[in-house]
Order: C-alpha cells, then structure tokens, then sequence
C-alpha cells in the first residue's frame, strides 16, 4: 500500500518537477523570507521623517536625526512638494521668531506634537527638573515586523503545496487519465492520501527554511511541525474539493483565491484587532494557526496551548470536510 | 471590426464559464465581511504595565492623572519583576515603572527592546519637555501649517477598499489572463487562430477586454456597495481601467515567457505576494522604503483612497493612470513580440 501511495506522490513531485512547478513552489517562500530579511532592517518602531532646508544649522540637523529621518532640501517649495507625496514627513523650517513645522494633514499619529517637543527640549537643554526619566528594556530584540512576517509566510505558505494538488488533478482532468484510476490497481483513498502527501511536505520544508532564514533557530520545531501539518490539512482538503470541480486552470485559480480571503482575514485579523473582537476569527482554522505560530515565535507557546489550537483546527476542517465530502467523491469518480 | 468581434466572442464564451461568477461572488463575499466583520475603526489601544513604588499622596496625584487622561489599558503591577514578566507574556505592551531615587521621582519606560534608538529618545525628550512645560509654562515658538486644510480621514473600513481594489481588481488579470491564453493553446485554439485573419495583438487585446469586463464589474460593485455616490466615478473609472489593463498586460509579458500555466503559475504568484508588501507601507505612511515605493502596487493604493476623498489630488490620481497607461502599452507591444514568436509553435 505505502509502495503505491508513494509512487503515486513520486509520479506528481515528478511531473511537477518537469514542469519547474514544484520547484517554484519550493523556491517561493525561501524568496519571500530573504525578502523579508532584506526589509527588516529597514523598518523601524515609532519615529518621524523630517524635511529641512540644506542651510538649517548642522548641529541643529544632527540634533533631529538623534529623534528622526532627516532629508534636506535646497528651497521651500521642494519641502512642500516632498511633503505632499504620499508617505508621511513633515517640514521644519527656521524662521526669525523660531520654527515652522509644515504637514500635509492626513498624517496619521501626534507627529507635529512631538516635533515640537523635540525642538524645545534643545532649548531646555540646561534646565534642571525635579524628575529624572530613564528609558530601559527587557531585552527582547525581535521586531513586530520579524514577528507577524514570519506567521505570515508560514501559514500563506501552507496553501502553496494544495497548489499543486489542484493543478494536478486539473491538469489529470484535461488529459483524461483521471478517470484510469478506477481501473488501476490501486485504492482510491491510496491515491488521494499519494496525491495529498506534497500538500503536506511542501509546507513543512517552506516553513522550516522561512525560519531558518528569518533566524528562528531557538524555537520547538516539534511544535511548528505539528502546527503546520494541521494547517496544510485544511489546505489539502480546499484543493481536492476545488480541483475535483475544475475543468481548467482558470476555475481553479478563482478558486483557489478563494482560500486567500480567509488566510488574510485571519493573520491581518489576529493583528490588528482588539482582544475583545478577536472572538469574530474563531470560526477560521488559519487564525489557531495563526496563534499557534505566534507563540511558537514568542518561545511562549507550551504543548498543552499547541494540542488545544491544533485540536481547533482539526474540528474545523472535520466540519468543512464533511461539507465537501460528497463533492470530492464525487469529483473523483 | 475584427477586434471587437474577438471581444464579444470572448465575451459570450465567459459569460458561460464558472469562473467568471466566481470572481463576482468572490467580490460579493468582500464586500460581505467589510460589512458585517470588519468594525469601522479599530480600537488601537496600548496595553501599558504599570509599576508604582511611591508615597501616596504622588500615587494618588498620578492616578488621578491617568484616570482623566488615558485610553490605553492600564494595568497596575505590585513590583518590577512582575512589570518584565506581563510585559513578556504581551510583546506589543509597554511598562511605566515610577520609583523615589536620592530625593528624586524617577519615571522610566520600560520597552521591550526591538525599538530604535530613536524611539527611545523621542520618549525621553518628549517626557521632559512635558515636564519642563508643566513647570516653567510652554515657550513654543512654532507655528504649525497645514497645507490641506481640513483633510478628511477614511475609517479603517474604506481605508481597505484601495487595497482589495489593487489586489482583487487591478491584478485580477495578472494570474487569469495566463490561463485564458494557455487554455487556448491547449486547445489548439490559437492554432486556428493562424489560419484566420486575426492578428496576435486582436487576439491579446480581446482577451484583456473580457478581464477589464470582470474588473468593472467587481470594482463597481465594492464601490457602490461600500463607498456609494460619496466617490468619484469618473476618476475611479480612469484609475480602474488603466491599473486593471495594466494587471493584465504584465501578466501576458511574464507569461509569455512559459509554454504552460504550471510553469507560469509560480512567478505570477509570486509576483502577487510581492506587490501585496505595498499594504505596510499603505497602512504605516512613515515607513516606506524605497524598494517598495517601487512596486506597481504602492502608487496604485494610494491613487485608489485618493479617488475616495471628498478633495481628491487629481493630479495625482491622473498622472497614476497615465504612468501605468503608458506602461501598459510597453507591456503589450513586448507581449504581442514574444507571442508572435512563441504561442503558435
């Protein structure tokens, strides 16, 4: 049975090999994570981005760029201009009665507030205050950006091996030789378990290198593994049901970006909303992989929280599972 | 003639395929969880951990003040190493530890330790410039101008509509339009194709018609679902055209260079997940590297919440189309040489 299952997997790794398919697949989410990397340390916490004249005192530029981005320009106008496109700096310019702080009005936070603090804290430089205020850390280095990336790729890569999947048996469709399985001698759940096989070990590959890459090599990789095998079933499960289905490549793309919405809503969602409305994204097995993945990252996840979040999944892609059954069943025949 | 010809044809043959009413339903779905899932602001609180090792006269004078000021969610610790731990246990959390040193209040802020230096002296120097103004009065000396005056704020509800718009409408073509045109030869469509009269840029063009279709459609149904008269159709219109010609034509040239969609597949895919990267810097103005100031999708984004505001920047919104205009015709004049090569062999 295992020697079936396996040629069955071997003949699609083959066939996606010839295609450069499977490479590219493995290949995507090593790129995405070098991308990542590339764009970390660009990325800062809170700060601000200062237009100022080339002629502004150069203590006094040296003084802001301890505080924020600073970008000099030769006039007035080419401040204005630069203020106007569409990311958010401000303008500070040196006039006779003190400074002029320029913005376009749709920036987002307190930034005028805090320029004007940083400006007059340089001329309360030697006052003496009865407070003393001190700025420390506990010593944790990663970045928000490092963080919710890495998730990210992880669970968006837990589609890329369900790709495959579909296309597969699309591309067994338009050649008719789906249909020669009903009289090979071989089981149908063995075909479909050798079929499912990539789906699981294309992410597991992605995810342990996105990590390796991104520079998670302290983290239970035992728990990750186990997340995302979890998370490539309801993966596997969406591309036999879309694959089954579709007659050609455009369905099957359509549909597969159907998977995408869910996968967004779930990681942005988890995010992004407060704690109280995080109860709106229980219904999506990708956001407990999304929490799973978060803690594993965090080194706060423990195998009691991982079995429970894994539990959740495996309950919810029972439920669509049992929804789409008959569909692939039938598909398949 | 011809080309009109092949756009109804393709047309009618769309209109019967599954496909077509999936990217519609796909859209009615979108517009489902904006709706009903996505609340119109998010509540962006932060969690502060607080620590006070003070006589009770400051304890009460500083909770007092935290009390009528303070939106964030405040939680007070009973001593420094429980400040660490919850502030371990919540990454995105910060702690206030206020303590008596040789006569004097400190007040230290307490990071995780992933922010900038910068970050922390902002903190440092706004607090003490607080401070000294409480003390000695506010001696500003700047003036503030705002160039546009009263400039309206989207909620975080329709402050995501550029970015389904970019990524559902604009790119739609980018992946679809492959498989239009490798189904075709798969077929042996394009073959017959040879033997007629039509020529290869009719055939593209007529192809990129039947997705700008679909655009339409989906991007005028968000709209008028979610943003109603409030935009402006007219300039949404040029935006939506242009971007969403463009999605196609560069999904034509990459996919010019494969012979099947599995090939393809991969980088257009790829493609689509680096252009989503245009949404952090789309979501956090401050930050946008050059590198993704570059994408396609960056300005697109922009153009599209620019079309939502009640004084939007034509310029802006029109020199967007007009860039990607003339990109487009690039595009397809490079895809139209490369096919004429490749896709009837």
């Amino acid at each position: 049975m295992l020697r079936r299952i396996l040629s069955v997997m071997s003949r699609d790794f083959k066939s996606g090999i010839r295609d450069f398919m499977v490479v590219y697949i493995l290949i995507a989410p090593f790129l995405l994570a070098f991308i990542l990397r590339a764009l970390i340390p660009s990325v800062s916490s809170t700060t601000i981005n200062i237009a100022v004249l080339e002629t502004m005192d150069q203590d006094m530029i040296s003084y802001l760029e301890s505080y924020s981005y600073v970008e000099t320009f030769s006039n007035r106008d080419q401040i204005i201009d630069r203020i106007g496109k569409t990311d958010d700096i401000y303008g500070l310019i040196r006039t006779d009665t003190g400074y002029e702080v320029i913005n376009q009005g749709n920036e987002a936070g307190e930034g005028i507030e805090l320029i004007k603090y940083i400006v007059n804290a340089r001329g309360n430089e030697t006052t003496q205050l009865p407070v003393i205020v001190k700025v420390s850390d506990i010593g944790w280095q990663l970045s928000p950006l490092k963080q919710y990336g890495a998730n990210f790729l992880i669970v968006f890569g837990s589609v890329f091996g369900s790709m495959i999947i579909l296309l597969s048996i699309v591309e067994e469709k338009m050649s008719n030789t789906l249909s020669a399985i009903n009289v090979a001698p071989i089981a149908k759940f063995e075909f479909v378990i050798g079929k499912g096989l990539l789906g699981f070990i294309i992410p597991v590959i992605g995810t342990i290198g996105t990590l390796i890459i991104l520079g998670f090599t302290q983290i239970n990789f035992g728990m990750t593994i186990l997340t995302v095998l979890c998370i490539s079933l309801i993966s596997v499960v969406i591309g036999f049901s879309i694959g089954v289905v579709s007659t050609e490549p455009i369905g099957a793309i359509a549909g597969m970006k159907m998977i995408f919405l869910p996968i967004m809503a779930s990681v942005f969602g988890g995010i992004f909303l407060a704690d109280k409305w995080q109860f709106l994204l229980y219904w999506s097995p990708f956001y407990w992989a999304f929490r799973s993945i978060d803690s594993i990252i965090l080194q706060t996840a423990n195998w009691n929280g991982i079995l429970l979040n894994s539990f959740f999944i495996i309950i919810l892609t029972s439920f669509v599972f049992f929804l789409l059954k008959n569909r692939i069943k039938h598909g398949l025949n | 003639m011809r080309l009109l010809y092949n756009f109804l044809k393709d047309m009618r043959l769309s209109s019967k395929s599954f496909y077509f009413y999936l990217e519609i339903g796909f859209t009615v779905i979108i517009i489902a969880v904006l709706l009903f899932v996505v609340p119109e602001n998010f509540e962006n609180n932060l969690s502060i951990y607080l620590h006070l090792d003070v006589d009770d006269a400051l304890y009460g004078e500083i909770m007092g003040t935290l009390g009528d000021n303070s939106t964030d969610e405040i939680t007070i610790v009973d001593s420094r190493e429980a400040l660490e731990e919850a502030m371990s246990e919540n990454r995105s959390s910060v702690g206030l530890s206020i303590y008596r040193e040789n006569n004097q209040t400190v007040y230290n802020f307490v990071l995780q330790g992933y922010e900038e230096e910068k970050f922390k002296n902002i903190i440092k120097t706004t607090v003490e410039t607080a401070f000294a103004n409480e003390m000695f009065g506010d001696t500003d000396n700047i003036t503030v101008i705002t160039l546009n005056q009263g400039v309206e704020k989207l909620s975080d509800r329709i402050n995501m509509i550029p970015i389904i718009l970019t990524m559902n409408v604009s790119f739609m073509g980018l992946f679809i339009i492959a498989s239009y045109i490798f189904l075709d030869k798969e077929e042996g469509t394009i073959r017959a194709l040879a033997v007629t009269p039509n020529r290869m840029w009719e055939y593209l063009l007529g192809k990129m018609g039947v997705l700008l279709v679909s655009g339409i459609i989906s991007g005028f149904l968000l709209m008028a679902i979610m943003v109603g008269s409030k935009a402006n159709y007219l300039h949404f219109s040029v935006l939506l055209i242009t971007t969403s010609l463009f999605g196609s034509a560069l999904g034509l040239f990459v996919s010019s260079f494969f012979d099947t969609m599995t090939k393809a597949m991969g980088w257009l895919f790829m493609i689509i997940i680096i252009f989503a990267l245009a949404a952090t810097s789309y979501f956090s103005p401050s930050f946008s590297p050059m590198i993704i100031k570059f994408l396609p999708s960056y300005p697109i984004m922009f153009a599209f919440r620019e079309v939502l505001l009640n004084n939007p920047d034509i310029n802006y919104i029109y020199m967007t189309a007009l860039g990607f205009g003339v990109a487009t015709i690039v595009l397809f004049i490079a895809a139209n040489y490369r096919f004429r090569k490749t896709l009837t062999i």
